[in-house]
């Protein structure tokens, strides 16, 4: 039987770099052209498979060379990145210059989409409440089986980018609903922390307000079951992060 | 104001306090958000996650400016946060070892250094090692190796960190150099054995 943990071992122990391996800094010398003061350090490097790799990595950032496969997705993050630096910018220079939480507010450019989002919502809630005071009516023209969709469940909070670090979790009740699943996800949707209650309400423990670091999204979802433990409704996940604490560093 | 180099940005930043402090911050920004962009997904191969990423980054390096020394190149200190915060992230988020969630390294075949190598002194092992490496590898099985198996880089992060086009990625490069180095441990031992045997050979690796 091959000896094989030890055999990768002594791989992984070759591969990585030696004690002498120079820093970054130096490192950032071989990018540039015709240096001829590193030569030693060239020698080094061709002998280095740890050198090596970190300064192909190393190239492959300062390039700034994108693929064409990946291009479509870079320039995606960079426009959702590109739609928030103020509202970083502002905050960060918030905690150093102590200014007034209402100068911070009303100075962050982010607020106008979002007051802007807030207003649509406002009505699009309020054209819904005239059309479920409604009266209803019959439709005359059913015919065939009776479609039964399953309801959604709204989560009330924490939503959105959030200034204060979230204690629970708040939802709307379900009609019939005996207990709720409440899940925290990242974005990948793997679950972090999940419990079941009876309540529309959850305070979070310790242990899950350990997953809820600055600036990282995460997703909640909630599920309502009827007293047979038939899921009878179920939230989009809801996204929120977790913005304030960032700042007081 | 002239186009400054970003080490200069980051000095001015530092100098100046009030709303002007903002716009350097946002020239910075401007000057290396594709580029950060582009590493997160290259790490994560998902865009949301890449998103969060790259925002983290770039409030660790706005938090932690104030210690930039312009020892490096500010592009080389922003990728050394880059890569450690990205890093950090994928381990953090693995639920289990990385290597053995791979199903990988079940298909490559083994590497028998053999038991001379295995019990030889520690540092000696490893020079013969890398340079068995040296003489049988290329630049890049070497790569994929050493973010594979040193960085613990799920292969399909290797594959887009390295920008491989081949249709299996970077998985091909770890059979590829697994294949060589077993059959350099070979010639190795049989040129170990030949010697112990009175054999004139010699070793290439003295």
């Amino acid at each position: 039987m091959p000896n094989r943990e030890s055999d990768d071992e002594l791989i992984v122990r070759a591969l990585r770099g030696v004690n002498d391996c120079p820093p970054l800094e130096e490192l950032e010398r071989l990018l540039e052209k015709g240096r001829s003061d590193a030569v030693q350090l060239q020698q080094h490097v061709d002998g280095c498979s740890h050198c090596q790799t970190e300064l192909q990595m190393l190239r492959s950032f300062t390039s700034n060379e994108v693929e064409p496969q990946e291009a479509q997705a870079v320039a995606t993050i960079a426009a959702r990145l590109k739609s928030r630096p103020s509202g970083i910018v502002a905050a960060h220079s918030a905690v150093r210059e102590h200014r007034s939480w209402w100068k911070s507010m009303v100075a962050m450019p982010w607020l106008t989409p979002v007051a802007a989002m807030a207003a649509l919502l406002l009505v699009a809630a309020g054209v819904g409440l005239q059309l479920r005071q409604r009266q209803p009516q019959l439709d005359t023209h059913i015919s065939g089986p009776e479609i039964l969709r399953s309801s959604s469940i709204a989560i009330l909070s924490p939503i959105g980018d959030v200034r204060e670090k979230p204690s629970n979790i708040l939802w709307e009740a379900a009609p019939n609903a005996a207990r709720y699943r409440v899940r925290l996800m990242q974005v990948d949707r793997i679950e972090l922390w999940s419990a079941d209650t009876t309540s529309i309400r959850i305070d979070l423990p310790a242990g899950a307000e350990a997953f809820i670091v600055p600036a990282k999204t995460l997703l909640i979802q909630v599920a309502a079951f009827d007293a047979t433990g038939t899921k009878i409704a179920e939230s989009e996940p809801a996204r929120f992060r977790f913005l304030q604490k960032l700042y007081t560093h | 104001m002239g186009v400054l180099s970003d080490e200069e940005l980051v000095d001015r930043y530092r100098a100046v306090g009030g709303p002007q402090k903002e716009e350097f911050l946002n020239q910075l920004f401007q000057r290396h958000h594709t580029r950060v962009a582009a590493w997160c997904y290259r790490m994560t191969g998902d865009v949301d996650s890449a998103t969060d990423l790259a925002q983290e980054v770039f409030l660790k390096a706005y938090q932690n400016l104030g210690s930039f020394r312009g020892q490096s190149k500010f592009t080389t200190w922003l990728y050394s946060i880059a890569r450690n915060h990205c890093m950090d992230a994928l381990k953090s988020r693995a639920t289990g070892p990385i290597l053995a969630g791979e199903g990988a390294l079940d298909q490559v075949p083994d590497v028998r250094t053999g038991d001379q190598l295995l019990n030889m002194e520690r540092r000696e092992a490893e020079r013969i090692v890398r340079q068995l490496m040296k003489e049988s590898l290329d630049l890049a099985e070497v790569q994929v190796m050493t973010l594979h198996y040193v960085e613990e880089l799920p292969l399909d992060t290797v594959t887009r960190m390295l920008k491989l086009t081949n249709t299996s990625g970077a998985k091909a490069y770890v059979v590829s150099a697994r294949r060589k180095l077993a059959r350099a441990f070979t010639l190795w031992k049989e040129r170990e054995e030949r010697k112990k045997g009175g054999g004139h050979a010699e070793s290439r690796v003295r």
